[in-house]
């Protein structure tokens, strides 16, 4: 009697394991790698479009300005000017 | 076309910095005092015409004119450009200070090259004259294009690949320049043909 039993509940076990395991597995394997193929693309996309706002951010970044140009301008005429009021005094 | 930090080797770094410096020394000295408010134009002219950007296939190549400062200039043309560079280097981050040297020899070689070449080959018309200018202001850059392969040749890259390289993508700017030399020279001839005749003195003046 007592080995019927275990035998019994044994098997109730593993019908137990069977059904609790069962569902899952056929539900979610089929749907799982879609989804997160889908994700993936989702993410991959945002990075680019991310990446593509960094790269236009430095270039946008590294352009000389307006700001620039005028100091430059400021430097070649002033000090040309220094050189020059230098040269009137020397004479 | 300029030559990052970094990308040469120490030694041609350091050697083009004291050619550069030499040849700063030579310019500096057959600079006439009253000509200095023209290079001052002109240095600001060479400072700015690196702005102007011309679309290029994916990227975009800058106008260097050389080869005007040089016509218009003569041996001061090596002050104008170095001064232009060390403010482009310092305000635009082009090229880098360790790279200086190069970037001066690479600019101010083809600019002296451009006026002595003007200084002979002039003439007395007008269409000459022209004609010169735009063949200065485009052999100017295709030289510096030249010198570019070379330099970088020496940090081990393959001459022939970057000198093709270098030549391709300046095409444009060697057209336009032509044309922007062309017209200044024909400008100047209508409006004060006296800016043209610069000697170009290799002895000292004292």
């Amino acid at each position: 009697m007592t080995v019927f039993r275990r035998v019994l509940c044994l098997v109730l076990l593993v019908f137990c394991l069977l059904l609790a395991g069962q569902p899952t597995f056929a539900e979610e394997s089929p749907a799982q790698p879609e989804l997160l193929q889908q994700q993936n693309q989702q993410l991959h996309q945002q990075l680019r479009d991310a990446r593509r706002e960094i790269a236009r951010l430095k270039a946008e970044g590294s352009a000389p300005g307006w700001k620039d140009v005028v100091t430059g301008l400021g430097f070649i005429f002033g000090l040309s000017g220094v050189v020059m009021m230098v040269n009137a005094r020397r004479r | 076309m300029h030559i990052s930090d970094g990308v040469l080797p120490t030694a041609v770094a350091l050697g083009t910095s004291a050619v550069s410096a030499g040849f700063l020394l030579w310019s500096l000295r057959r600079t006439p005092a009253d000509d200095l408010p023209k290079v001052a134009v002109l240095t600001s002219a060479f400072f700015v015409a690196s702005l102007i950007h011309l679309p290029f296939g994916p990227t975009s190549v800058h106008l260097l004119i050389p080869g005007l400062v040089g016509a218009l200039l003569g041996p001061s043309a090596f002050l104008a450009i170095a001064l232009g560079l060390v403010l482009q280097c310092l305000l635009f981050q082009f090229g880098g200070l360790t790279a200086l040297g190069a970037n001066l020899l690479l600019m101010g070689l083809p600019a002296l090259l451009a006026g002595l070449v003007f200084y002979h080959f002039k003439g007395r018309s007008k269409k000459q004259r022209i004609l010169v200018g735009a063949l200065c202001g485009g052999g100017a850059t295709i030289f510096s294009a030249l010198l570019l392969a070379l330099l970088l040749a020496s940090g081990g890259e393959d001459f022939i690949g970057v000198a093709k390289l270098a030549l391709l993508a300046h095409i444009p700017v060697v057209l336009v320049e032509a044309g922007v030399s062309a017209m200044v020279v024909s400008f100047l001839l209508k409006v004060k043909p006296e800016l043209l005749d610069i000697p170009f003195v290799l002895k000292e003046k004292m």
